[in-house]
């Protein structure tokens, strides 16, 4: 309906419209998946993996409760995180960790969000569910990435967001068939392209198309970062009591 | 992990310094499982591929890139229905101590650490556990050079650390075993944190946290129902049928403070008798109780705590009674008086910061006096607050800072102050790639109590080695809490391969 709306006055939708349209290719109303992140270093890998769980809730189900159980590598063997994230920018997240080599539930801030993921080439901020208005979306056009035409998205954060993200700006090139994203170019904060996400793995589970892989690659470095997702199922009708503090230790 | 077992047989019966090296060698001689910067593999994204799914341009599509590392999972770990899931996991350890003021070994830890978890029963939904879980961890550690000191430490040691049996309905759940149980928002100094006692043997954990012992317990947690801003309620309970104690460190132990050196060397020139320990033995009758009424409430995490139990850290009784011949001699009993506790706790999320505090009063604390008077403590008010504030720099340098404040009534002739505060600290940052984190972290007391002040570095090699250095100093006057250690400046490595 946004898309339609937008489309009455403008021979191309805006930045903004394509990414509504993609922030609701899911709307799912829980997911349950298994994650296995390999990270490359030169010869050396890197491998971790967890389960997660997202529920959404809220009038408009953008509020999202999600718990993340790491089950490798072994030094981190049922550590868990859980989120309750908001729509509303003006509201703080609520996130908990759980050491279980320190038997402790512990409050933690988004104070690291622009730290790595698990050692990865994803940084924390990479993994959270980005409101769409906490950027600037602006079309530059449209270009084929991997045979398939793309919307081109540059998307700035938001002036009051800036010192809580690592990036200057985010290239996003976005299926004009399926609304998912095909690529993701990072630019540091001057302006220098920092690392590129490419995804695929495009499959629809229950009726809900997914990107079930991608591909992160920082050159400065020489890293990069496999992900992939898998036992994905929509809508099984999560309990709540999975997103509570006390479901998280032993 | 297969190396492990062989490692520990040929532990037994070598030296420290032997055992030490023998194992450092052989973990270093092991394949190198990685060499950072190497060129990366020609593999790339860039090119269509045929689509399994109807759907072109999957860069992915031919699973060529996702292949043997990315082999199936299986649905089965979040799926309902009835299950059976094992796991097992563990460490092998090699961390030893140096004395710097002596230079002498004060511990050559070298651990095999187990732990392994069972569920069982029907999920009745997706992504939940199983109903009832079992947990069990123990160890066998072998550490001579500790040994050698005292007789806190044998020189090899199988123990069984935490069991217990979780079982998880909707709505509550029960945990019955023994475990840790940790309470308390604040970091390095926890006024309700009563349940576990200090590890004896090893009661630093880090310059700023100590260590703690399982015990027996009952943990019952109701989920209350909320309403309004309320975001989710608990009410937890806590029995321990018999309250455990903080062990008086053995004579020669690196742990043994001054003033109990003191007491014994009293003891041993025939100046008084003093006693052995008296522990809580009466099961039920000196049982103790914990309940914690928590919420999150717009952002808040709150908790209210009460306590009834034993004091952890005795204090020492005194009394005069005539022995053979008539003669009055003086009684000196470490023994650790009931008490109760209660106090809130808080922490809530601002930005990049996190806030905490506790607040604990407890009425009638058994306290020593600073004379000779009997029965050689009293009870007074204490009360002990928290408030601490983390934020995370730039990227990844993380601040940790909290302040701590005792009040203790009618301190008089008492051996503490009216006030006494001080800080708690962690400032660390993480270097190559998050592999290397180096900091520096420990508790400052402003009144007396002394300092501990750890600098350390830890490196993470590929998923498995961690292999970590650090400095721990304490400073101040044998009669402060960190001073009594002064002696005890110490180096530490240690190496482990997690599994």
């Amino acid at each position: 309906m946004i898309l339609l709306t937008a489309g009455i006055g403008h021979a191309e939708p805006a930045g903004r419209d394509i990414m509504l349209k993609a922030d609701e290719v899911d709307n799912s109303r829980d997911a349950v998946m298994s994650s296995k992140m390999v990270i490359e270093r030169g010869s050396m890998k890197l491998v971790r993996s967890m389960e997660s769980m997202t529920r959404q809730y809220g009038e408009n189900l953008k509020d999202e409760r999600t718990l993340i159980r790491f089950v490798e590598p072994a030094d981190v063997h049922d550590t868990a995180y859980l989120t309750w994230a908001y729509d509303d920018p003006g509201r703080e997240d609520d996130m908990w960790l759980y050491l279980p080599a320190e038997n402790l539930v512990r409050r933690i801030s988004g104070g690291g969000k622009k730290g790595a993921f698990m050692r990865s080439d994803l940084a924390n901020e990479d993994i959270e569910d980005r409101a769409v208005d906490d950027d600037e979306h602006t079309l530059k056009g449209e270009e084929e990435v991997s045979g398939i035409a793309c919307y081109v998205i540059e998307s700035i954060p938001r002036p009051e967001l800036k010192k809580d993200t690592n990036y200057s700006k985010r290239v996003q090139y976005i299926r004009k068939d399926l609304y998912l994203p095909a690529k993701i170019d990072f630019y540091d904060k001057r302006g220098k392209i920092l690392k590129t996400a490419t995804f695929g793995g495009y499959k629809e589970i229950d009726g809900i198309w997914t990107v079930t892989r991608f591909l992160y690659e920082t050159p400065r470095r020489k890293t990069r970062t496999l992900f992939q997702r898998s036992n994905i199922s929509y809508n099984q009708g999560l309990d709540d009591a999975l997103f509570l503090q006390s479901n998280l230790t032993r | 992990m297969k190396i492990t077992l062989p490692l520990v047989g040929r532990c037994t019966g070598v030296s420290a310094f032997g055992l030490t090296m023998g194992l450092l060698v052989l973990l270093m001689s092991l394949p190198a499982v990685a060499r950072a910067g190497d060129p990366l593999p020609e593999t790339g994204p860039n090119d269509s591929r045929v689509p399994e799914n109807g759907i072109t341009g999957d860069p992915f599509a031919d699973d060529s890139l996702f292949s043997s590392d990315f082999a199936s999972d299986s649905a089965e770990a979040l799926s309902s229905g009835n299950r059976l899931r094992l796991d097992v996991h563990g460490y092998v350890e090699s961390r030893n101590r140096l004395r710097l003021g002596d230079s002498k070994l004060i511990s050559t830890r070298q651990r095999l650490w187990l732990e392994g978890q069972a569920g069982f029963g029907i999920v009745e939904n997706v992504g939940a556990e199983p109903p009832f879980r079992v947990f069990v961890s123990g160890a066998i550690d072998i550490d001579p050079s500790a040994a050698d000191l005292s007789d806190d430490h044998d020189t090899a040691r199988i123990y069984l650390e935490e069991a217990f049996l979780t079982v998880d309905r909707p709505g509550w759940n029960a945990v019955i075993g023994r475990k840790i149980h940790r309470i308390g928002t604040g970091d390095g100094i926890n006024p309700l944190d009563l349940i576990n006692p200090v590890d004896y043997r090893d009661p630093f954990a880090t310059g700023r946290s100590d260590s703690r012992l399982p015990v027996p317990m009952g943990l019952f947690t109701i989920n209350l129902p909320v309403w309004g801003a309320f975001q989710e309620a608990n009410l937890d309970v806590i029995v321990v049928p018999l309250a455990k104690v903080n062990r008086l460190n053995s004579p020669g132990s690196a742990w043994e403070p001054p003033g109990l050196q003191k007491l014994r060397a009293g003891h041993d020139a025939g100046l008084y008798i003093l006693e052995d320990q008296v522990k809580p033995d009466q099961v039920f009758d000196q049982a103790e109780f914990e309940v914690r009424l928590a919420a999150t409430l717009s952002g808040w995490d709150l908790s209210l705590i009460g306590f009834y139990g034993y004091l952890d850290s005795p204090v020492f009784s005194r009394e005069y009674r005539t022995g053979t011949g008539g003669m009055e001699k003086l009684y000196i009993t470490p023994i650790h008086p009931d008490y109760s506790a209660f106090g809130f706790a808080f922490a809530k999320g601002l930005d990049r910061s996190t806030l905490r505090g506790e607040l604990a009063v407890k009425p009638d604390l058994p306290v020593m006096k600073n004379d000779d008077s009997l029965p050689g403590y009293t009870r007074t008010t204490v009360m002990e607050g928290v408030l601490g504030i983390d934020r995370t720099f730039g990227t990844n340098l993380y601040v940790n800072l909290q302040y701590f404040l005792i009040h203790t009534s009618e301190a008089e002739n008492l051996i503490s102050d009216t006030w006494a505060h001080g800080i708690t600290y962690d400032v660390h940052d993480t270097f190559f790639q998050d592999d290397l984190e180096a900091g520096v972290r420990g508790i400052v007391g402003f009144t007396g109590q002394g300092l501990s002040l750890e600098t350390y570095a830890e490196y993470q090699l590929a998923d498995n080695w961690l292999f970590q250095g650090s400095l721990l100093f304490f400073e101040g006057s044998e009669s402060g809490i960190y001073g009594q250690f002064d002696d005890n400046d110490m180096v530490t490595l240690r190496v482990r391969y997690s599994f």
